[in-house]
């Protein structure tokens, strides 16, 4: 008959087979995003980093001088300008607005939340070219529903709208509208996933919906805030579209070098220059990636409480 | 001794004809030729391919504006290079042309004195890069002035003969009740063309030097350019918007624009459809000079051109191709807009007199005279003024600066950039 120490041994070696298993099982269920990730991901930041050192007429590894180029382009100060006024208005807005909306939306009932979460998820539907005609549609104020508005303001051309919005305004506009509605749909899951009895628990202690949302929910989502912010951070900087798609309205309004990333665009497609536009990648990519990092290690992301 | 089986030789003898049959047109295959077309080139192509001369056409149809970025990618990624392209804009000659991207060939070396002499004079100084010509313009697109001639009459004004005359038509327009718009004061091209047109000199290409352009935007010329169209601008003659914004559009449907300053093309394609101005009222006149100049300095605003890959494999059967598609008569007969090759362009506005839509019959003849007065710096550079314009000037108007008080930072933007471009500037 086999000792207690046996069989408990015995119970540990198929416990840590079956973990053993099921983590190759999890692995196996990772390996093609993996694979498309290390193909599509990886492998050409990496290509591009390398890039980003070589003269790309002979290849010849030239050091820094890409980086130099970049740095001496008299519209990259500018240019960094203008995104980081277009993060901070959007940046905010988007986290503001999309924390206020997703909070206000689970305090009502859940027909009509969810009917609200799908009329704000549809503007996000629309790809991003198309959003950017229709607003120059909406910021046009002789065919504008918004015409009055515009008309106190004194604006009386598509142009004195923008300028009077600014670039960076026009585009947060654009982005936010596009945006925050997939971001409404995550944090309803969020919210959705709270322990019931919490909430029951602090409305029988008297918790008013306000005090219920701001001291209760808001702590316990404040990782998927942390994550929005991260990943729209990420985005914004590396803004293209609606800058370069302003064309559309007419070559008075086009801004081809308004973004870092449309000079990185201009370096590779209009001059050629393959190692500049890797050298400004990777300084973008840089910045986005060393915020991130900050952030998750600063607040502890992956750590379950 | 073998039998010779007399079935077998048959057979033999006939199996030998029939590989050799087969062979025949083998050996004699096509001369293939890729072609980038936008769409409107594309019935040239077809055209050409059709022809019975031992080239057939593989032809891809690429949106003019990616066409640059499209083909920097084929060149990096060793992918399929085309041996023609169609340039929308001659500005692309000079960036396919630089020490990264030396794509297209020196046409001066394939093509006959001649043949080049057939085109319009400046036809191809757009298209000619220190000393180099790399591409074959296709078609011009000079300005005119386009005007409404009864609406003319009725206002009791004459054509301009001189930017002073112009100017002078503003203010009596200025004067009147009504909103009336003789061009606008916002739109890139116009500006520039303007300018350019005073002999300002917004990257002028210096003779002889490589790479050297001029930027002076504090000369008089300039500034008798840009103070005109800032008074013009105050008085409301000048519009505050776009020629194809809505708005003028609407001011153009109620006869309120009797005439504009503007390409070749502007009539056909957007006097006609947008404006919706009426039968037997359109025609055109050769555009104005300042005082100072015997004859007017006009700017293209477009005109697109062929491009030939220098590394093509068949370069002969592409220099036929781009020779034929901007030489040919009975091609360029059907062109869509005024052809660069003065025969065809006379055989072109034949069509143009025979239309019945313009006012009166002479507007093919001032087309084609229009065409003699080119500008002689009028080339292709690497970095695009119109551009310039449209990110400092446009703006700054839009916030309610004058053109002169933004010249400066114009200049500053255009030496940057040129400088970005690897030019040197004067």
């Amino acid at each position: 008959m086999p000792l207690p120490q046996e069989v408990v041994a015995a119970h540990r070696i198929e416990k840590r087979r079956r973990h053993r298993r099921e983590t190759s099982i999890a692995y196996l269920f990772l390996l093609p995003y993996l694979i498309l990730l290390a193909m599509f991901g990886v492998f050409p930041v990496l290509y591009a980093f390398g890039l980003s050192f070589f003269d790309t007429i002979d290849m010849v590894f030239w050091g820094f001088e890409n980086y130099r180029f970049v740095f001496d382009d008299f519209r990259l100060m500018q240019a960094f300008e203008n995104v980081l006024f277009y993060l901070l208005i959007w940046l905010t807005a988007t986290v503001v607005f999309v924390t206020m909306l997703s909070l206000m939306l689970d305090s009502v009932s859940h027909r009509a939340a969810n009917a609200l979460r799908t009329l704000y998820f549809l503007p996000g539907a629309v790809t991003s070219s198309a959003v950017v005609v229709l607003w120059l549609f909406l910021l046009d104020p002789s065919v504008s529903p918004f015409g009055t508005f515009y008309e106190l303001l004194d604006w009386t051309n598509r142009q004195n709208v923008i300028s009077g919005l600014s670039f960076a305004g026009v585009f947060s506009i654009m982005a936010f509208f596009a945006l925050s509605g997939g971001w409404i749909v995550v944090f309803g899951g969020a919210l959705s996933s709270l322990p019931g009895e919490v909430m029951e628990a602090a409305r029988v202690d008297g918790a008013t919906p306000f005090q219920l949302a701001t001291r209760i929910k808001l702590p316990m989502i404040w990782r998927s805030v942390a994550l929005m912010a991260i990943l729209s951070f990420a985005t914004g900087l590396q803004l293209f579209v609606e800058p370069q798609l302003m064309n559309l309205a007419g070559p008075q309004l086009a801004q081809s070098d308004w973004a870092p990333n449309q000079l990185a665009f201009q370096y590779a497609f209009s001059m050629g220059d393959f190692g500049a536009s890797a050298a400004l990648s990777s300084l973008l990519l840089g910045s986005s990636l060393t915020i991130a990092l900050i952030v998750v290690f600063a607040t502890n992301f992956y750590e379950t409480d | 001794m073998a039998v010779r089986n007399p079935r077998t030789t048959r057979t033999a003898l006939a199996s030998v004809l029939a590989s050799g049959v087969i062979a025949g047109p083998v050996l004699a295959q096509d001369t293939n030729l890729t072609v980038w077309s936008d769409t409107p080139r594309l019935e040239v192509y077809e055209r050409y391919d059709e022809l019975d001369n031992g080239v057939s056409l593989n032809v891809v149809t690429v949106a003019p504006n990616e066409l640059v970025a499209k083909l920097q990618l084929a060149l990096r990624a060793d992918g399929e290079v085309p041996d023609v392209v169609w340039l929308s804009s001659t500005d692309y000659a000079a960036q396919l042309s630089t020490r990264r991207t030396n794509f297209l060939a020196d046409l001066g070396e394939h093509v006959s004195e001649d043949i080049l002499a057939e085109f319009s004079e400046g036809a191809n100084t757009p298209c000619t890069v220190n000393g180099k010509l790399l591409c074959l313009r296709n078609d011009i697109a000079q300005m005119v002035t386009w005007y409404d001639a009864p609406l003319m009459e009725e206002l009791g004004l004459e054509v301009p003969e001189t930017w002073s005359d112009f100017e002078a038509i503003g203010e009596t327009l200025a004067g009147l009740e009504e909103d009336y718009y003789i061009g606008s004061a916002v739109e890139p091209y116009p500006i520039l063309i303007t300018l350019a047109s005073s002999d300002c000199e917004i990257g002028f290409p210096v003779e002889g030097a490589e790479d050297t352009i001029r930027v002076d935007l504090g000369s008089d010329e300039c500034l008798r350019a840009a103070r005109m169209m800032d008074r013009m601008r105050e008085s409301g003659v000048l519009a505050d918007v776009g020629p194809f914004d809505p708005a003028f559009a609407e001011v153009a449907k109620d006869r309120r624009v009797p005439l504009m300053v503007s390409a070749t093309w502007f009539g056909e394609y957007v006097m006609r459809p947008t404006y919706e101005m009426p039968e037997g009222t359109l025609t055109a006149a050769l555009p104005p000079r300042w005082e100072d100049q015997d004859q007017p300095r006009v700017w293209s605003w477009g005109g697109g051109a062929h491009g030939v890959n220098k590394d093509s494999g068949n370069l002969d059967a592409a220099v036929d191709l781009v020779v034929w598609a901007t030489t040919d008569i009975e091609n360029q007969k059907q062109a869509v807009t005024l052809p660069a090759h003065e025969p065809s362009a006379a055989e072109w506005v034949q069509s143009i007199n025979e239309d019945g839509y313009y006012h009166g019959d002479r507007l093919g003849e001032v087309l084609l005279a229009s065409a003699e007065f080119s500008h002689p710096s009028l080339t292709s550079l690497r970095l695009r003024a119109v551009d310039a314009i449209g990110k400092v000037v446009v703006p700054g108007l839009g916030s309610g600066q004058s053109l002169e008080e933004l010249l400066p930072t114009l200049e500053a933007e255009l030496r940057n950039n040129a400088r970005l471009n690897g030019y040197t500037v004067e």
